[in-house]
C-alpha cells in the first residue's frame, strides 16, 4: 500500500518484479540502477546465494523528483523466481503498489512463465490482492534470442488482461525504463487521494 | 492533526541522549518512518529489516506456538555491536522498531532501553485523529498524468 505524507508531501511506493528464475528481473533492476544518477538512487541491495541467484529479494530505491509538488520515491523489489522461494515471494508482495511480471521469451520457458504468473495470481489472493486490480505491466524479455515465442502468442498465453506490454532486452536495456515508465504512471494514477 | 512520522520522531529524538545506537522504525513493507541518522543507507535498512522481521515472523508462525507476534524480539549481535529488533502496533497498524549499535559497553542495558520504547510507542498519547475532512482527498491523489509529466520525472533521474 502506497504511502502519502501529507505533510512533507512524498509518496512511497512499492514496485516488485516478478517472474520466473533466470527471467532477468534482476538484469532489470541493475539496469536501472547503472543508469541513475547517483543523486536519484540508494544503496542497491541483492541477497544472493553463491551462484548469483537471487536468494531473497534485490532493493533498489529511487527518488525521482517531484511530481505536482510531491516528492515520488520508489522502492523497486525482485522476488527470487526459483520455484523453491515462495514463501519470499509472498512476504515480497505484501504491500505491493505494483508489479512488472517479467517473462522470458524463449520457447523452453513458457510453461516457466504459465506457472509463475499462476503463482503470483494465487499469492495475491492469499493476500487480499485482486489480480486484476493492482497495477501491472508484462515485459516480454531477451527478445534478441533466436528461439523466442511470436508477442502474439505470448500475449495470448500470458496476457489475458491486457495489461500493458513492452518487449525487453534487459541486459542492453531496451525496454527496460519503458517498462519502468509505464509501472510507475500506472502506481501514481491507482494512489488513493485519502489519508494513508 | 500530527503525521505518524512526526509522532514517532516526537517520542524517539529525546531517547538518543541516553541511547547510544542508531534507532528506526519502519512500516511492515519497509518504508521508513522514523531513521535517527538519515542518509543514504536510510531507504536499504528499512528494506532489510522490514524483510528481516517478515522472514522471521513467518518462520515462527511455522513452528512457534505464541501467536502473539508482538511479544518478539530479534537481536543479531556479539558482545559489543548488533542489532535488537521489535514490533509494536500503533494505530491499529503494526511497525518494526530497532537499534543498531557498535562498540557498546553494556549491550543489555541497551536492549532494555530499546525496549522501554516499545511501551512509550504502544502507550502513545499525544492526539492522533485522522483528518476528519477528507472531503478533499476522496478519489485518487491524480487524476491524470501527462506523459510528458512521466518523461520529466525520469529526466532527472539520469535516464
Amino acid at each position: 500500500m502506497s504511502f502519502v505524507n501529507y505533510h512533507t508531501k512524498e509518496i512511497n511506493c512499492k514496485i516488485v518484479y516478478y517472474g520466473p528464475g533466470l527471467g532477468g528481473k534482476t538484469t532489470n533492476i541493475q539496469y536501472i540502477y547503472q543508469k541513475t544518477s547517483s543523486n536519484n538512487k540508494g544503496q542497491m541491495i541483492t541477497l544472493n546465494t553463491e551462484n548469483e541467484r537471487t536468494l531473497f529479494f534485490d532493493f533498489l530505491p529511487l527518488d525521482l523528483g517531484e511530481i505536482r509538488g510531491f516528492k515520488t520515491r520508489f522502492h523497486l523489489y525482485t522476488v527470487p523466481g526459483q520455484v523453491f522461494y515462495e514463501a519470499s515471494r509472498k512476504l515480497i508482495l505484501r504491500g505491493v503498489d505494483g508489479l512488472v511480471f517479467v517473462a522470458d521469451s524463449q520457447v523452453e520457458r513458457m510453461e516457466a512463465n504459465l506457472e509463475s504468473l499462476n503463482g503470483l495470481q494465487k499469492n495475491l489472493l492469499e493476500q487480499g490482492y485482486d489480480i486484476s486490480k493492482v497495477p501491472m505491466v508484462m515485459q516480454w524479455n531477451k527478445r534478441d534470442l533466436p528461439n523466442i515465442v511470436p508477442v502474439e502468442d505470448l500475449q495470448y498465453q500470458l496476457n489475458k488482461l491486457k495489461l500493458p506490454a513492452f518487449e525487453a532486452v534487459a541486459t542492453n536495456g531496451t525496454g527496460v525504463f519503458e517498462t519502468l515508465k509505464m509501472i510507475s504512471k500506472s502506481v501514481l494514477l491507482n494512489i488513493k487521494g485519502g489519508l494513508e | 492533526m500530527k503525521s505518524v512520522n512526526g509522532i514517532i520522531k516526537n517520542i524517539i529524538d529525546p531517547k538518543l541522549k541516553s541511547i547510544n545506537a542508531r534507532l528506526f522504525v519502519t512500516r511492515n513493507d519497509g518504508i521508513t518512518i522514523y531513521d535517527s541518522t538519515e542518509d543514504e543507507t536510510t531507504s536499504s535498512v528499512s528494506a532489510l529489516v522490514s524483510g528481516v522481521w517478515q522472514a522471521s515472523e513467518a518462520l515462527m508462525g511455522l513452528v512457534g506456538k505464541n501467536n502473539n507476534l508482538f511479544d518478539y524480539r530479534l537481536g543479531f549481535d556479539t558482545s559489543s555491536e548488533g542489532i535488537y529488533l521489535f514490533s509494536f502496533e500503533f494505530d491499529g497498524k503494526s511497525y518494526c522498531c530497532g537499534a543498531i549499535y557498535k562498540d557498546c559497553l553494556n549491550p543489555g542495558l541497551l536492549k532494555r532501553q530499546v525496549m522501554m520504547l516499545k511501551s512509550d510507542l504502544e502507550t502513545i498519547d499525544v492526539p492522533f485523529k485522522k483528518n476528519k475532512d477528507t472531503s478533499k482527498r476522496d478519489g485518487f491523489l491524480f487524476t491524470d498524468i501527462t506523459d510528458e509529466e512521466m518523461d520529466n520525472l525520469f529526466t532527472l533521474g539520469g535516464k
